[in-house]
């Protein structure tokens, strides 16, 4: 059956517990083409018995020449080049939030997720 | 499996004969749509939607079907409206959401959720043509099904049934009537109250009474639980409560009524094998009477007494894909009321260990198909150094008190045997009915899956895209650990020492672009005015990120040097771009910049590549066992619901008596709904002795763990 639409939500708690990264890469199938979205949340905290609290949820577009990285990203998971991205994101939409980051220099930060894999 | 009292089996039989209905009520998807790779046709020509649902093979849990539902509400698409592919893709929006909304309360290290929606059932013929919308929704979140740590979760062997079926809901109290029948109970009825109160010192308040003719019991029952996340201790669980119970054994009755205090610690998982060590205390004090005098006074024994006891216990347990083991060990000190001199010791040990062999699913296979063996051994002695309660020695049956009253952690504190009501075992005494001082029984259980439905139906399961997309996360999940592990690496560490040359080399072409384009150039060529605002941009991005923080750099260096390759391009292509706009020094300012990055770019690569990440990979492959098992069990283990006959056989022998070992042989039908199990039978005594009978039904109820 032909996959026209798709959500997948990822959210992982970094090992030293300070950090929850949320991915969420939505497919959307239009009247002439196929859409991909990444959203992008981030949460801190600075000890592990507090509670998470929001840094940052940034939403992409996926720009139609990365559209082959992001199906293939779907089918097959996040590499390991990607899931550097995803922190280096998450480092720049820290940034963003603070005002030292620029919103395109962001932007860019969280379209690497999809645009760094390394085989498309 | 744990065999348990079968009071609560009326209520979940009922729900079983629920959940049936429901599937079975869910019609087959009569027509085959034609369009799915092109779904803006079925929008051009006006498809009436017929129906909208929300499937989840976790919709059986009261919790997900709540959240599910709530979101249900929100979906832009209705039904009897026009098939809208904006709303069609817009649905999945409020499903993820609520989803979502689980990891406010349950802190979930890490989980996937997806949403699948498709179009079904298109009927062309209909005027208008119609169709239906499935949303499929899968979450691993397995917190928000089982509220405990998985630890506690990991302990299914001797978990309590009830206690895990209460722990599926989110709900702050509950109320179940239980009906059921035990030949020694005789047909009972009770009801069960419970209060969920998260955030105090008590987290869970239940009050259980149940009676019949022949028996009743009472319990009250508080108890807490707190994460202390130490390595011997990480989880600690208390209880305050007391209990009553008069039951008839034989000849004999057996009344007792106590007040109970508990301390239970769980250990961090250790080992190649994830073993986890329970250990805890409990201080009890009460009175038990009896009505056979003569007999225990034989036995040198209490018919009727004060007492107190002080226990102490401790057990392992493992998991893994396909077997269970779990060993217990209970020491009992007791006295005649409250006093430290020590009347008797009881000891007693629970050993199981359960095996499962799955068979591989082939394309038609609508459950799983899998041998379950399972076995149990139980033992115990007491020693007497003064005189011993009644209602302390054991009795035997098919079925055994807990030792540690009120917990969910069960350790067998008596014989088993199928084939004998229960506290009949030593009818046969020459003193009469009261009890034995020591014991063992071995208890085995066969079954084999022959009908059922996989929880994730084949309709889900055939679909390349969602096996194919659920694999991707693990992938993913497993990457994203890896990388945030690299962040302790010593070796990654290392190579943060090495990147200040290539900060001051990027810092110096930063510093060059900001002064692009150079004043009195005008107009400016628009290759490189695109030139200039790319670099700046990636320079802005690579400078304060990827170079910003070195704590983390190490979780960024891959992408910092990927990164740099783009730098490095778009720094030639300034490059050009200045010297086609006869900027000839800036451009060669440029251009020795661009190699500098180069240089740097390949020595820092060659030291990332030298980088060994095996343990760092086995590390990260530790840390998602867990939800890969669980999506393992998910796609090939677990049936929504599935039917197995059962084969069973025990063997008991307690002291002193003299009918020696007794055996029991029989048979009966286990019913699987998801993680809960059912087994009812009938087991013969093949040679009856007095007052044993000549056999004896059985029921046991048991949880399943998700987590293998």
């Amino acid at each position: 059956m032909s996959v026209t639409a798709v959500t997948f939500d990822l959210l992982v708690v970094t090992p030293d517990q300070m950090r929850k990264i949320n991915l969420r890469l939505t497919k959307r199938t239009q009247s002439s083409s196929v859409d991909w979205e990444l959203k992008f949340g981030l949460q801190e905290r600075t000890i592990t018995s507090d509670p998470f609290h929001d840094i940052v949820q940034l939403t992409v577009a996926i720009s139609k020449q990365n559209n082959r990285k992001a199906q293939t990203t779907a089918d097959n998971g996040l590499d390991r080049a990607q899931t550097s991205a995803t922190f280096a994101a998450g480092d720049a939409a820290k940034l963003f939030k603070e005002g030292k980051l620029s919103k395109n220099a962001t932007d860019l930060s969280v379209k690497r997720v999809i645009s760094s894999r390394q085989s498309a | 499996m744990q065999l348990l009292e079968p009071r609560s089996l009326l209520p979940r039989a009922l729900m079983a004969l629920f959940v049936y209905f429901l599937v079975a009520a869910v019609p087959a998807f009569a027509q085959s749509c034609q369009h799915l790779n092109e779904p803006v046709f079925y929008e051009k020509n006006n498809f009436i939607v017929r129906r909208v649902q929300v499937k989840s093979p976790l919709r059986i849990l009261t919790a997900i079907n709540r959240n599910l539902s709530e979101a249900e509400k929100k979906l832009p698409l209705q039904k009897d409206h026009p098939f809208s592919l904006k709303a069609f893709n817009d649905g999945m929006d409020p499903l993820q959401e609520n989803l979502a909304a689980f990891d406010n309360n349950l802190h979930p290290r890490s989980r996937i959720n997806i949403v699948l929606p498709q179009i079904v059932a298109c009927n062309e013929h209909d005027e208008p043509p119609s169709l239906e919308v499935v949303y499929w929704v899968f979450t691993s979140n397995s917190d928000a099904y089982l509220n405990y740590t998985w630890e506690f979760d990991s302990d299914a062997i001797k978990h309590s049934a009830t206690a895990s079926a209460t722990a599926q809901t989110n709900g702050w109290f509950a109320f179940k009537p239980l009906l059921g029948y035990n030949r020694t109970s005789q047909l009972f009825g009770g009801s069960q109250l419970e209060a969920h109160t998260p955030g105090g010192i008590i987290d869970r308040l239940r009050f259980a009474a149940y009676g019949s003719p022949a028996a009743n019991e009472q319990q009250l029952d508080m108890s807490g639980m707190r994460a202390v996340r130490g390595k011997l201790l990480h989880q600690l669980e208390y209880r305050l409560g007391y209990r009553h119970s008069d039951m008839p054994a034989g000849a004999n009755r057996l009344r007792e009524g106590a007040i109970y205090a508990q301390l239970t610690g769980v250990t961090q998982p250790f080992g190649n094998q994830n073993f986890v060590l329970r250990y805890g205390a409990s201080l009890a004090g009460g009175n038990q009477q009896t009505d056979l005098i003569a007999a225990a006074n034989a036995a040198d024994s209490l018919a009727a007494s004060g007492y107190g006891q002080l226990q102490g216990y401790f057990g392992l347990t493992y998991r893994n894909q396909n077997s269970a083991f779990a060993a217990s060990y209970g020491l009992q000190a007791g006295t005649r009321g409250a006093t430290a001199a020590v009347d008797f010791v009881k000891h007693v040990t629970d050993i199981g260990y359960n095996r499962r062999w799955l068979f591989k699913d082939t394309e038609k296979s609508q459950f799983h198909k899998s041998f379950n063996l399972e076995t149990q051994f139980t033992g115990g002695a007491i020693q007497i150094l003064g005189r011993l309660p009644v209602t302390e020695r054991f009795f035997g049956g098919n079925l055994a008190p807990n030792f540690i009253a009120g917990d969910s952690w069960r350790i067998r504190s008596g014989p088993v045997i199928r084939s004998i009501p229960q506290n009949r075992l030593n009818a046969s005494s020459s003193l009469g009915d009261v009890g034995a001082t020591s014991f063992y029984s071995v208890n085995l259980t066969a079954s084999h899956t022959i009908w059922g439905r996989a929880i994730i139906p084949r309709e889900l399961t055939a679909d390349e895209g969602f096996k194919q997309g659920l694999n991707a996360q693990r992938e993913s999940l497993q990457n994203l650990i890896f990388t945030a592990r690299l962040k302790n690496s010593p070796a990654m560490r290392q190579l943060v020492e090495q990147v200040a040359p290539l900060e001051t080399e990027a810092t110096k072409l930063n510093s060059l672009v900001e002064k692009l384009p150079p004043e009195g150039l005008d107009p400016v060529p628009d290759e490189l005015q695109e030139a200039i605002d790319e670099l700046t941009v990636s320079l802005e991005l690579f400078i304060n990120v990827h170079l910003g923080d070195k704590n983390d750099l190490p979780t960024k260096m891959q992408d910092m040097l990927n990164f740099l390759s783009e730098v490095i391009n778009q720094t030639e292509a300034l490059h050009l771009a200045l010297r086609n706009a006869q900027l000839t020094a800036l451009s060669e300012q440029v251009e020795s910049l661009k190699n500098a990055l180069s240089r740097e770019q390949a020595r820092l690569m060659e030291q990332f590549n030298r980088i060994d990440v095996t343990d760092i990979d086995r590390l990260a492959r530790e840390d998602t066992r867990l939800v890969n098992s669980l999506l393992d069990s998910f796609l090939n283990e677990i049936n929504l619901f599935s039917l197995s006959p059962v084969a069973v056989f025990d063997l008991a022998r307690i002291w002193p008596d003299r009918s020696g070992t007794r055996f029991g042989i029989g048979g009966g039908v286990r019913m699987n709904i998801a993680n809960f199990s059912l087994t009812v039978g009938y087991a013969v005594n093949p040679n009856p002795k007095f007052n044993e009978g000549r056999g004896a039904f059985f029921f046991s109820m048991d949880v399943t763990d998700l987590l293998r």
